[in-house]
């Protein structure tokens, strides 16, 4: 067949395709991920839609006239999608950064320091949570983050459940008085319908490390004050755990550990009616106030001991060094942690805001939990894990070696002197 | 006599564009060059660029993010000296190779001759123990992981049938990993079914009617005809089968996350760890590279000692 006047030659192919070839390369390879002057890109591991961070970014742009425009990468992935970012020096402006990750990263130099900005624009630091203020200091002093709010944990609880086992509900001030942990594991035994119902569920949330150890008298909770030293296998810290583990293992009143390797399975738990009680963060709120229709819930403090505090995962943000447009971003955080944008984010019902009269406004505003103003008295009460270089790293090692004791194998004590000696050579980081 | 050079003709360098063969095979090269140049800077940019990188952090200290800080072989002697994960992990992944590759492939083995059969509905067979191959290995792993709840999960549902009180399989050190091969078992089964089903199909029949006239029962046609001529396939499986054995990774994120107590988390779990958690990319890619040597040297072994046992028709 003859070819006609139109085919393409095998020269232009040969061509087009080395031209596509060297266009997709140059795509991948060079794409700018950079802001131009008048956007900042901004990176987060949750879908914006339809939530309050939405609403307040818009009413950013709309006030500076500054697109946002919204990475967002709401996959298990996101840290991985981070540092790909942050090692190929096209970083957004400004991301979300798991808090355990600030005080590495600020060590390699990886993120910008706000003491500039902070200076610069005379912030009144007094009109913000102190404690999570504080948060993103280096021992340097460089402030390399930023808190735009935290998650204290609370005692969940089913007040049909009490009310049904004719049990005393627990206080509704932050308080000891009748709310030890005596008084609690009493409390999680009656609750307790074998087959249907568990008292209560603590060692799920991580976070029940630093708290129920702070709470029985350790100093320094999970890690040493300058993160050097892996204080959580020592004795009263250890007590502490073994203690959690008890509910299960010995007073049989909390789900065993098999039941528990599913991600959320404790706030499903719970919204189903089958844990009485459980130790969760201020995040658990929207989920609870859309599955819950059959029962009343409310909220308590944890039980104290030696004393009573809890720990506040705490919502980060960061701008990298590498950031293409920092001043933008740095207005839009400082938008974020005003108490405008604090008034919009309180909406969520999800944290508590770090600016001090944005917090203050918290109430239950006729949805449950009816205590939720518990949530913001936290910010007296809050106790957060020595920052070490290598937080990570010593959880890899130390927690999975829980599991035995979890599992009622080993005492929590033999397990973490098991691995203290590891797990101090990665704080080394 | 009028000479060649003044009759107009221009001297060439001798075997150059002269020898028109020569020169038309050159341009005959250039085209084939050209044609395949894109996937020839691809495989150099996004494959042998990453390797030679790979090579050099393996030798820094580097975390994705600052400069890497040259270290020499620190990395590698870290790792043999100096990090118990590493032969946990690597014991763990030796276990589930020895312990999934037999049952792969002796079940691809029963399940190829199965599907050889000329029988009615022969091919929804084959489809159905191919399909969990290529299945999502996130989607498996998250209905197996239902499968195996200690309480509520189907297996242990079958097994109390049957009066059995069933393990607390994923949350127990002893059972994590059985678990997990059991499910790796199950998901890639099919492809050696269906590499050894082809392999039974070139099987010639008169061999099969030979050996029945020389008075072979069906056990011995199989020891003596079906065995040997698949051996080449048994090679290829068993190449292949280690090293994607070697580097299983998706199952164990999905279901245990290396747990409980490190009993599931294998080489390629602890490096993406070391990377992507712990930002030692330089470790990570030493890691990366001893894996690479402990799978050429099996490889390389099973294909020297190939003279031993396989028999090439």
């Amino acid at each position: 067949m003859n070819q006609t006047a139109s085919a393409v030659s095998r020269r232009s192919f040969v061509a087009g395709a080395l031209g596509l070839a060297g266009g997709s390369l140059v795509s991948g390879c060079g794409g700018k991920a950079s802001s131009s002057s008048d956007e900042v890109t901004f990176l987060n591991w949750e879908t914006l839609k339809g939530t309050p961070l939405e609403k307040a970014l818009a009413a950013w742009e709309k006030k500076s006239g500054t697109k946002v425009v919204v990475q967002p990468t709401p996959t298990a992935d996101y840290d991985t999608k981070m540092r790909t970012l942050l090692a190929g020096g096209q970083p957004p402006d400004i991301m979300r950064i798991n808090d355990d990750f600030v005080r590495g990263f600020s060590a390699r130099g990886a993120l910008l320091d706000l003491n500039k900005y902070i200076r610069k624009d005379k912030l009144d630091v007094t009109a913000y949570a102190k404690e999570s203020f504080e948060f993103p200091r280096q021992p340097n002093g460089q402030h390399t983050a930023w808190v735009l709010g935290y998650q204290p944990r609370l005692m969940f609880y089913n007040v049909d459940a009490f009310r049904e086992a004719k049990v005393e509900l627990p206080p509704t001030t932050w308080t000891m008085d009748g709310w030890k942990w005596g008084d609690f594991a009493d409390r999680a035994k009656k609750l307790t319908v074998p087959g249907k119902r568990w008292g209560a569920l603590v060692y799920y949330d991580t976070g029940y490390e630093q708290t129920f150890t702070i709470n029985h008298g350790s100093s320094t909770g999970i890690f040493s004050d300058d993160g050097t030293k892996f204080t959580l296998a020592g004795s009263t810290e250890s007590e502490a755990l073994q203690w959690a583990t008890d509910l299960t293992c010995r007073e049989k009143v909390q789900p065993p550990w098999s039941q528990l390797q599913q991600d959320g399975i404790d706030n499903q738990l719970f919204a189903q009616g089958k844990v009485a009680m459980y130790f969760a963060t201020f995040g658990a709120v929207p989920y609870l106030r859309s599955t819950i229709k059959d029962f009343t819930w409310d909220v308590a403090p944890p039980p104290g001991d030696v004393q009573q505090r809890t720990e506040s995962s705490v919502i980060v943000f960061t701008i990298p060094k590498a950031a293409k447009n920092p001043d933008k971003a740095w207005e839009l955080l400082k938008f974020l942690a005003s108490e405008e944008g604090g008034r919009i984010l309180l909406e969520g019902g999800q944290f508590t805001p770090i600016n001090n009269a944005a917090a203050a406004q918290l109430g239950a505003g006729g949805k449950p939990p009816a205590h939720l103003n518990l949530f913001g008295e936290a910010a007296k009460h809050l106790t957060a894990p020595n920052q070490t270089k290598n937080t990570l790293g010593a959880r890899d090692l130390y927690r999975p070696a829980l599991d035995d004791a979890y599992n009622c194998e080993k005492p929590v004590r033999d397990v973490l002197t098991g691995v203290r000696a590891q797990v101090e050579k990665a704080l080394e980081g | 006599m009028q000479s060649l050079v003044s009759a107009g003709t221009t001297r060439e360098t001798p075997g150059a564009a002269t020898d028109p063969a020569r020169a038309a095979r050159r341009r005959h090269n250039l085209t084939g060059w050209l044609f395949i140049s894109p996937i020839v800077v691809g495989v150099v940019a996004f494959q042998f660029f990453p390797i030679l990188v790979s090579m050099a952090a393996s030798l820094t200290k580097w975390d994705g993010i600052s400069s890497p800080e040259f270290v020499g072989l620190s990395n590698f002697t870290d790792i043999f000296t100096d990090d118990p994960l590493f032969y946990t992990t690597l014991w763990n992944t030796t276990y589930f190779t020895l312990a999934s590759i037999p049952l792969t492939v002796g079940i691809g083995f029963f399940l190829a001759v199965l599907c050889a059969q000329r029988v009615r509905g022969v091919s929804f067979f084959r489809t159905a123990f191919f399909a969990p191959y290529v299945t999502n290995v996130v989607a498996i792993g998250f209905v197996w992981f239902w499968f195996f709840h200690p309480s509520d999960g189907v297996v242990n549902g079958l097994l109390g049938q049957v009066g059995v009180h069933g393990p607390e399989w994923l949350s127990s050190s002893t059972w994590a990993m059985p678990a997990v091969i059991v499910v790796s078992v199950w998901q890639g089964v099919g492809y050696p079914m269906i590499i050894l089903l082809a392999g039974l199909q070139g099987i010639p029949e008169m061999l099969y009617e030979s050996a029945k006239i020389d008075g072979a029962s069906s056990l011995a046609r199989v020891r003596y005809v079906t065995l040997p001529l698949l051996t080449p396939h048994f090679l290829f499986l068993l190449i292949t089968q280690f090293i994607s054995s070697f580097q299983v990774f998706g199952l164990i994120y999905v279901m245990t996350k290396g747990g409980p107590g490190h009993s599931t988390s294998v080489y390629i779990y602890n490096l993406y760890e070391n990377a992507f958690a712990y930002g030692k990319m330089g470790y990570a890619c030493a890691l990366a590279w001893i894996l690479f040597a402990v799978i050429a040297s099996v490889t390389y072994a099973q294909w020297k000692l190939q003279n031993r046992w396989v028999f090439y028709a």
